[in-house]
């Protein structure tokens, strides 16, 4: 039984962010004329994300998962599906209030290098949301609120007056959330917040996160495709193959029992030997790659890569189900 | 033992408008037949500079200041131009980091295989070409892409073709720059795991540069930890883990998620690595060590032996 | 200054990129002082920027710099370089270095118009072709190619025959056919930033699209666009030359242009008064040196991967 279909907006809504059957094409390259071929970025997704909670979406480059981060963020509209913030449909917001969906949803880039504005310094970058979104218009009152916003990140205040040029990677990132939080948004979409920093620089970086979250009370979409950067951060994970949800668990639940053989592969992957994550009994083969998403494999999307398949996943998809408490997996062998 | 690298006293400094960088200051260490050496460290402590150096591929404004490097017996900072030739991609050949950008984009990759290795011997197009379908199935890419561009391939693949190039004139010492920096977690594993493959087949030796000591716990056999271009710590890899003496190696290790639990505050070094433009008496970490004393502010430490095969460069732990 | 970390190895940006970190100093730089500062540090455009300015210092002071009238008849004809006659006179007697002097002011005076109306022209065709539905987009690019394509000193002889002699309409003759390819420069520029994550960023910060156009996309092309409006003075130097040469000048303005006309119908290789020949050609040429040799340091600005430092 899938648990969410049919959603319907309800008068009680406890759901900060609600996704239903989302679906994002694109249009490919390669096809002539005649025969339109897409890129299913995003195919058939719901979930959804409680106030106070921390999403972990994860998957390889070629998920779909910063395609979701996108759409929520209206970067990119949905080719079927809706997005739900606090039960309104985000497709159906104009002017105002999509000023005021802006000022409550805000996103931290992949790329620390390429989401500053390399014209402009600090300051300006940090104030540009707050003129946007009229919420500040004195200069002074801009200023103090800057050095106020950039000491929580744990950078001093004559940041304020440098270029993105001379900040190191950890450094702009830190700005990166500083800008975020300018706004006092209640959820905000990371996409890929560490990926692109040092090793030893990414703990700093998660920190901060989850204390910003434990101290304004903000909700968290954590798009990431190390499994391990997941675990730490992430009250729950999703797991996605190109462009569906194969498994979606609490974290802890996840990583003790990963049903679906992806995440199995993705554990296997991503924790080292010496972590403190047990690594799965069945260590598979690393096999393959992840196939194109212009012409996925019919069926289980994982089936050309998966060492259990039999012949059912060739031919039918099969449903997320819920297979143990609170643990939904996508996989015939599983449920 | 059979040392096939030396790095003995090297330095290598940047002439930028801010002045001298000292991106190398004074590095020395050697690397055994058949070892996997890790250099680690964060971005910008000058372990790639020091790969470059190697290959003798520093370029303006870029010098090499001073230092000796042999690499199986070959004095490199010595070699002439001709000479230089039958050293770089022979004896030594190095993938590059975002190796994926540096392919040609307008030349199939099996021409460009082909014509690295034209470069260096004298065969016949035809028979390059053969060797270079032989290197790509090595690599894990099926003989028939050997007609494709660069951007027909993924990331993972064309750090693959990368690997074949290093590999294409049968080097006996391999480097590698944060070959799995730009990589998702499974294709990272899997370009690791060729690489290992590579290294037993070949016999090669490695020098492994990256700024994830994760990855070198499980693959390298010695880690060298840089920092700020200088190196201050050296050992095994197990003594290393097992018994971290820098404060700095202690940070990094300590910072290591797999070392956390769940729910546990994860660990970071405060501060951040200090500018090399500018000339910094005594230990260039004292800013953010954290029994750092006065000693460190004039007195640059020394790699000292501590224990069989393990240098720290630290005034308050040697002896 | 946009450092790409994602370059290619062997360039050694890459890693001085993670060199550069924290300065002392806080320094306060725009952009144009960034410009300022890439001119300052580079030797070659220094001596650029020398060469303009000793040009328009020329335009400027002509009255007082040149002795006498360009047109008046101030000695005998097809006079050689003299104490009094500096580069000598003309076929009429007009002292030529007077026509030199005066012939900056006119010739600049035109570089500098085309180039104003070229770049005017070239960056809002260019902004609008970016931004707008790919028809739109479409079409302008082929308006850009078909002006480009056609062969321009024909066009320009006819459209200069028929618009008659006089500067104003070399300007807008010149005008007409110079801002296809700013054009297109800048609209594939403004769709590479368009791409960029800190385009995005702005969406997400509520900026909408005009207010992105103008606080985001134009300071990043306008490095670019630059540079370009400096060499379109010099291309506007140039063609107004080859207009003059070829008899389609305003013969009431001494150009540098209309003087070698006036030199190759005036016979003066005949008379052998190389001066009058060779200056106004050299004086173009010097001044094109300047400028592609100032121009190359603000390149370095707008693309960075170009520094060499």
């Amino acid at each position: 039984m899938e648990p969410w279909s049919n959603t319907k907006v309800s008068d009680k809504v406890t759901h900060l962010i609600e996704v239903s059957e989302l679906k994002v094409y694109y249009p490919a390259r390669s096809g002539g004329l005649l025969r339109r071929k897409f890129v299913r970025a995003v195919d058939g997704v719901s979930f959804y994300i409680n106030p106070g909670e921390v999403l972990g979406l994860v998957g390889e480059s070629g998920s779909g998962k910063t395609t979701i981060g996108r759409a929520i963020l209206r970067l990119v509209s949905p080719t079927e599906g809706r997005i739900l913030f606090k039960g309104k449909d985000i497709a159906s917001l104009r002017g105002k209030e999509l000023k005021k969906y802006r000022k409550s949803v805000q996103m931290i880039f992949q790329d620390p290098f390429e989401s500053l504005n390399p014209r402009q310094n600090i300051l300006s970058i940090i104030a540009f949301p707050l003129f946007m979104l009229n919420i500040m218009k004195d200069k002074d009152e801009i200023k103090k609120y800057c050095a106020e916003l950039l000491n929580q990140v744990g950078l001093s205040e004559d940041v304020m007056y440098k270029y993105p040029h001379e900040l190191s990677g950890g450094e702009r990132q830190r700005v990166a959330i500083a800008r975020a939080l300018a706004v006092k948004p209640e959820f905000i979409v990371a996409d890929e917040p560490v990926s692109m920093l040092d090793v030893s620089v990414r703990s700093g970086i998660l920190n901060l996160l989850m204390e910003l979250k434990n101290q304004y009370n903000l909700t968290y979409l954590l798009i990431t495709h190390d499994l391990q950067v997941a675990y730490y951060a992430c009250d729950r994970i999703a797991v996605m193959y190109l462009g569906k949800i194969v498994e979606l668990a609490p974290t802890e639940e996840l990583v003790k029992y990963p049903l679906h053989p992806y995440t199995q592969l993705l554990l296997s992957a991503a924790f080292a030997s010496f972590s403190f994550v047990q690594q799965p009994k069945r260590k598979l083969s690393l096999v393959g790659e992840i196939a194109s998403a212009v012409d996925p494999p019919k069926g289980c999307r994982f089936h050309p890569r998966c060492p259990f398949r039999v012949e059912r996943c060739e031919k039918e998809v099969p449903p997320l189900v819920e297979v143990r408490k609170n643990h939904f997996v996508a996989c015939f062998n599983v449920s | 033992m059979d040392r096939v690298l030396e790095v003995q006293n090297l330095h290598v400094s940047y002439f930028t408008r801010r002045g001298e960088v000292r991106a190398v200051n004074g590095v020395t260490f050697q690397i055994n037949k058949g070892e996997v050496f890790g250099l680690a460290g964060e971005s910008g402590c000058g372990k790639s500079t020091v790969a470059y150096a190697i290959m003798r591929l520093i370029k303006p404004p870029g010098r090499i200041m001073g230092g000796r490097i042999i690499v199986d017996g070959i004095d490199v900072l010595n070699l002439k131009e001709e000479e230089l030739r039958s050293f770089r991609w022979k004896k030594v050949a190095m993938v590059f980091q975002n190796a994926m950008n540096c392919l040609n984009p307008v030349f199939r990759i099996g021409d460009q295989i082909a014509e690295a290795i034209m470069i260096h011997e004298n065969i016949s197009k035809r028979e390059a070409l053969a060797r270079a379908k032989y290197l790509l199935s090595l690599v894990g890419i099926h003989e028939s892409r050997v007609n494709d561009y660069p951007h027909q391939l993924s990331g993972g693949m064309r750090q693959r073709v990368n690997i074949a190039m290093a590999l294409a004139l049968n080097p006996i010492f391999l480097i590698v720059d944060e070959p799995t920096t730009a990589l998702d977690v499974v294709v990272a594993r899997q370009i690791l795991e060729l690489l290992w493959e590579m290294k037993s087949k070949f016999n090669l030796s490695m020098l492994f540069i990256t700024h994830d000591l994760a990855v070198l716990s499980e693959f390298s056999n010695r880690i060298g930890i840089m920092y700020a271009g200088e190196l201050v710590e050296l050992a095994n890899t197990q003594r290393l883990f097992t018994n971290p003496i820098h404060p700095y190696t202690k940070g990094l290790i300590k910072s290591l998620m797999g070392f956390t639990r769940r729910g546990e505050k994860l660990w970071s070094i405060p501060g951040s690595p200090p500018d090399l433009a500018s000339k910094i008496e005594g230990c260039k970490f004292r800013a953010r060590c954290p029994i750092a004393t006065s000693k460190c502010s004039y007195n640059k430490p020394e790699l000292v032996e501590v224990e069989p095969n393990h240098f720290v460069a630290c005034h308050e732990v040697a002896l | 200054m946009r450092l790409s970390i994602r370059g290619c190895a062997t360039d050694g940006v890459s890693t001085l990129s993670k060199i550069g970190k924290f300065d002392a100093e806080v320094r306060v730089v725009s952009m144009w002082a960034e410009i300022g500062s890439a001119v300052w540090h580079d030797r070659k455009a220094i001596v650029g920027l020398c060469i303009l300015a000793a040009f328009t210092v020329m335009a400027l002071l002509a009255p007082y710099i040149a002795p006498y009238d360009p047109f008046k008849i101030v000695g005998a004809p097809y006079q050689p370089p003299s104490a009094k006659h500096i580069l000598g006179t003309d076929n009429l007697g007009r002292d030529v270095f007077s026509q030199v002097v005066w012939g900056a002011r006119v010739s600049l005076f035109v570089g500098l118009a085309v180039a104003l109306a070229v770049t005017i022209t070239g960056v809002t065709v260019g902004l609008v072709a970016a931004t707008s539905h790919p028809l739109i987009d479409e079409a302008l690019m082929r308006l850009c190619d078909i002006m480009i394509i056609v062969p321009k000193l024909p066009l320009t002889v006819f459209t200069a025959a028929l618009l008659g002699r006089g500067v104003y309409n070399i300007i807008i003759v010149l005008s007409i056919f110079g801002w296809p390819s700013i054009a297109r420069v800048v609209r594939s520029e403004v769709l590479s930033i368009k791409q960029r994550t800190y385009v995005d960023a702005a969406r997400v910060a509520g900026a909408g699209q005009l207010q992105i156009m103008l606080h985001i996309v134009l300071p990043n092309v306008l490095p670019l666009v630059t540079a370009n409006a400096l060499l379109a003075i010099i291309s506007g130097i140039m063609s107004e030359a080859s207009l003059s040469f070829l008899g389609l000048g305003d013969p009431s303005q001494m150009s540098w242009g209309t003087m070698i006309y006036f030199a190759n119908i005036g016979g003066a290789i005949y008379h052998g008064c190389w001066a009058w020949v060779a200056v106004p050609g050299l004086c173009i040429a010097l001044f094109g040196l300047g400028m592609h040799l100032l121009t190359s340091a603000i390149n370095v600005v707008a693309n960075p991967r170009l520094r060499r430092w």
